[in-house]
């Protein structure tokens, strides 16, 4: 490997601790450190800090206070909106989509297992959904529709809103659900725009820190799913993680401020991949829709090397990316969402996620790297 | 012979005898308590060469730990933690009753219902002869522990031994590992992959004395990080038995994507294989090796029949030793589990061998064939000069080296 700087392109699987976060994570350890449902000083002082920093969160998503539950990330509060909105029904049916992330596909295959029904709609090749198709999948008792809003593999932007909205127009009484996790901060969120009465959030990937994420619900909230005392209305029982809450809530307020700027520097950034991979690397294809993808990722497919060896070779050379979606980067196998779209298993591919604290320069090297990988290494 | 401090415990260890016949005697014996000292030292041992035993004394407490780290040492047959005592009988019969009475006390499963004595008397200046001295000591055991003797097929044996510099009494005795001490037979250069083969190959060499120079290839990016932390941990498994090891890393991936380009895949195996062995025997002379040894087994996958087993050989002028060469998968991974390497083999890493492998690969490779295919890729000699010029080592520390 080169030596010197590391440029971070892997910002999709997790991002930087914001230092404002992290100060304010700082701050909540050492001055609230009581148990937030304890009646004693320390115990209030806690419990103001919680509810500071809900309310800054709400703040930042556009709902109020008490349309959010904390979890520990985006996989439980996936898992909190699937299993326990249909906690207590023994059956019915539920739309998704063939490309969601491996949380809603596993909680998916639990209610299966269970007795429902599930419809998977598979996505164009652009890796784009057609809402028709999706709303059309709708049924008297389709009980549950999950959309994501961004996807993790190729950053294509689901067309939640006309989704859902065809769902609810089917059937009103449906809970509709959608996967925000790497599209909050990055894009405007919309909960109610897009009739989604449950959206999951996650901290590590908006500068927060890992270990902590939210739910946004709606009218209903679900059935807990494990029994404790009645923190967050009792839905999710467990003493909350405040500094890590505190840390998301400063992380999310940065970020919707910031929202526009960071998203038209970081559109500057992964333009400029996209020119430095066409001249640089002939033989590339860029998976998904180019005019409904997030600037955020960028998913780039070659002949020749796999998809494991591609990173490596980018980590020669200082870069360093996923292959596909870090979640299962070490599995070895074809990534459901690349074989939803009809990618041939014999092309490696990788994810680049861009942050804010790239540059063009940063952009250009990696595509340079990844010539110089494919030049070396390819068959 | 010093006497033994209270705050120490004393072993004996015993060694083979056949091999040890003639002018090499002190030799085997020498490497034996170099190896005996490397894992005893660091636990505060005291290393000893008696007549035909060694001796450890060492702090007490550290029985178990003694036993594990003598476990790995070959050459030993046996060993034993023993108490020592004055070459006097009524010193005897107290010993070996008070060995027998603590004997008793942690003995596990089915109790015993006989007993024997049994004695080796090499310090012939002592009064009594063996026979009499077991039944002397014999007859006061089994007063204390009532038991009947059995002479024939004792549950709890009592030995004695009384030997010109130490005279002691001891009822239990662990199997070594036995074998030839490591350092004996001389340096062999080991080819190890991630596989399960390899590494008890190289366990057997160790077994026979030899000292081991482990090489292994890899292809980055194609093999990552984890696949090179799988053979230091390899190595570190055999380091129990061997010792710090100098593990050799060679980067095959420029050749083997040459291979891959230019030759007929269905020879890809065969020629890979050709050009790790040229490599591995240039490394070999360079660092003294006398011979280079595989994991090889007659016919377990296609590049070992005997044609391809041949083929292969033919590019190295060292001797090839193939300790597997008759195994059984089942007899190797029994080996592997003993000797921990097996969970380390399994760990799910692509390793260079089992990359580009074809679909179906050449099983009887012809000379002429190989030649031919190697012409598309230039000078070999030169390839595998590079490949050990530009190889790495990473030292493999001893994990006995500390308490």
């Amino acid at each position: 490997m080169s030596e010197g700087e590391i440029i971070y392109l892997d910002h999709a699987a997790a991002t930087p601790l914001l230092p404002e976060a992290a100060a304010a994570m700082a701050d909540a350890y050492r001055d609230a450190p009581g148990n937030p449902e304890a009646i004693g000083r320390p115990g209030r002082e806690a419990a103001r800090v919680l509810r500071q920093a809900r309310e800054r969160l709400a703040g930042a998503v556009g709902v109020h206070p008490e349309r959010l539950l904390f979890t520990s990330g985006g996989t439980e509060s996936i898992g909190l909106a699937i299993l326990g909105m249909l906690r207590d029904r023994t059956g019915g049916h539920v739309i998704t989509s063939a490309i969601e992330h491996p949380a809603v596909l596993g909680s998916v295959q639990m209610l299966e297992r269970r007795g429902f029904e599930v419809t998977r709609v598979p996505p164009e090749r652009t890796g784009v959904l057609d809402p028709e198709r999706f709303a059309a999948a709708a049924r008297p008792d389709t009980v549950l529709a999950c959309l994501m809003h961004v996807n993790n593999e190729l950053g294509t932007i689901q067309p939640v809103q006309a989704a859902l909205g065809g769902v609810k127009e089917r059937t009103p009484r449906c809970q509709t659900f959608v996967d925000a996790v790497q599209s909050f901060t990055r894009l405007a969120l919309d909960p109610d725009g897009w009739q989604a009465d449950l959206v999951a959030l996650s901290g590590h990937k908006i500068g927060g820190p890992r270990g902590v994420g939210a739910l946004v619900t709606g009218k209903r909230r679900p059935e807990p799913l494990f029994g404790g005392g009645d923190q967050e209305w009792g839905v999710r029982p467990g003493t909350q993680n405040v500094p890590g809450i505190v840390g998301f809530a400063v992380a999310a307020e940065l970020g919707e401020r910031s929202r526009s700027s960071r998203r038209a520097r970081v559109s500057e950034v992964s333009g400029a991949f996209l020119v430095a991979l066409a001249e640089g690397v002939t033989q590339a294809l860029v998976n998904g829709n180019v005019e409904a993808r997030s600037p955020w990722i960028v998913s780039v497919s070659v002949p020749g090397l796999s998809s494991e060896a591609l990173v490596r070779g980018m980590e020669e050379h200082g870069v360093c990316v996923s292959a596909g979606a870090a979640c299962h980067a070490r599995s070895q196998k074809q990534s459901h969402v690349l074989q939803a779209i009809g990618l041939s298993p014999r092309l490696g591919t990788l994810r680049l996620s861009f942050g804010p604290e790239n540059t063009p320069d940063h952009a250009r090297r990696a595509a340079g790297a990844l010539a110089l990988t494919v030049k070396r290494y390819a068959l | 012979m010093t006497p033994v401090p209270p705050s120490s415990v004393l072993f004996i260890l015993r060694y083979g005898e056949i091999f040890l016949k003639g002018g090499n005697r002190p030799f085997f014996e020498r490497c034996l308590v170099d190896q005996v000292r490397r894992v005893m030292l660091p636990l505060g041992g005291r290393v000893t060469r008696l007549h035909g035993r060694v001796e450890v004394e060492l702090p007490a407490g550290g029985d178990n730990e003694a036993f594990e780290r003598l476990s790995h040492v070959f050459g030993l047959t046996s060993f034993s933690r023993v108490t020592a005592v004055e070459p006097e009988l009524e010193a005897l019969c107290a010993a070996a009753t008070a060995e027998a009475l603590a004997s008793l006390e942690v003995w596990t499963g089915e109790p015993p219902r006989t007993f024997k004595v049994e004695t080796r008397r090499s310090d012939k200046r002592f009064p009594m002869k063996s026979p009499e001295i077991s039944r002397q000591v014999g007859t006061a055991v089994g007063e204390a522990i009532g038991l009947p003797a059995d002479l024939r097929r004792p549950d709890l044996r009592v030995e004695v031994e009384i030997g010109s510099q130490r005279t002691f009494v001891t009822t239990q005795r662990h199997p070594g590992p036995g074998g030839l001490p490591v350092g004996c037979s001389g340096p062999v250069q080991l080819l190890l992959s991630g596989g399960i083969d390899s590494p008890v190959a190289g366990y057997s060499l160790l077994k026979r004395g030899c000292t081991l120079l482990p090489t292994t290839f890899e292809s980055p990016p194609y093999t990552g990080e984890d696949a090179r932390e799988k053979v230091i941990d390899l190595c570190s498994q055999l380091a129990r038995y061997a010792g710090p090891l100098r593990l050799r890393i060679m980067r095959f991936t420029e050749v083997q994507l040459e291979i891959q380009r230019r030759c007929p895949p269905r020879m890809a195996v065969v020629l890979y294989r050709r050009m790790m062995l040229r490599a591995a025997e240039r490394a070999a002379r360079f660092s003294g090796a006398l011979a280079l040894a595989t994991g090889d087994s007659l016919g377990q996958v296609a590049s070992q029949t005997l044609e391809n087993l041949s083929c292969i050989a033919e590019v190295a002028t060292l001797p090839i030793l193939r300790p597997l060469v008759t195994f059984d998968k089942a007899e190797t991974i029994a080996v592997a589990q003993r000797i921990g390497t097996f969970d380390i083999s399994v760990r799910p890493h692509v390793d260079c061998c089992s990359l580009f492998v074809p679909d179906h690969p050449e099983t009887h490779a012809s000379s002429e064939a190989a030649v031919k295919a190697e012409a598309q890729l230039g000078d070999v000699d030169a390839l595998a000069q590079a490949l050990v010029e530009t190889s790495e080592i990473i030292e493999i520390p001893d994990p006995f080296a500390n308490a």
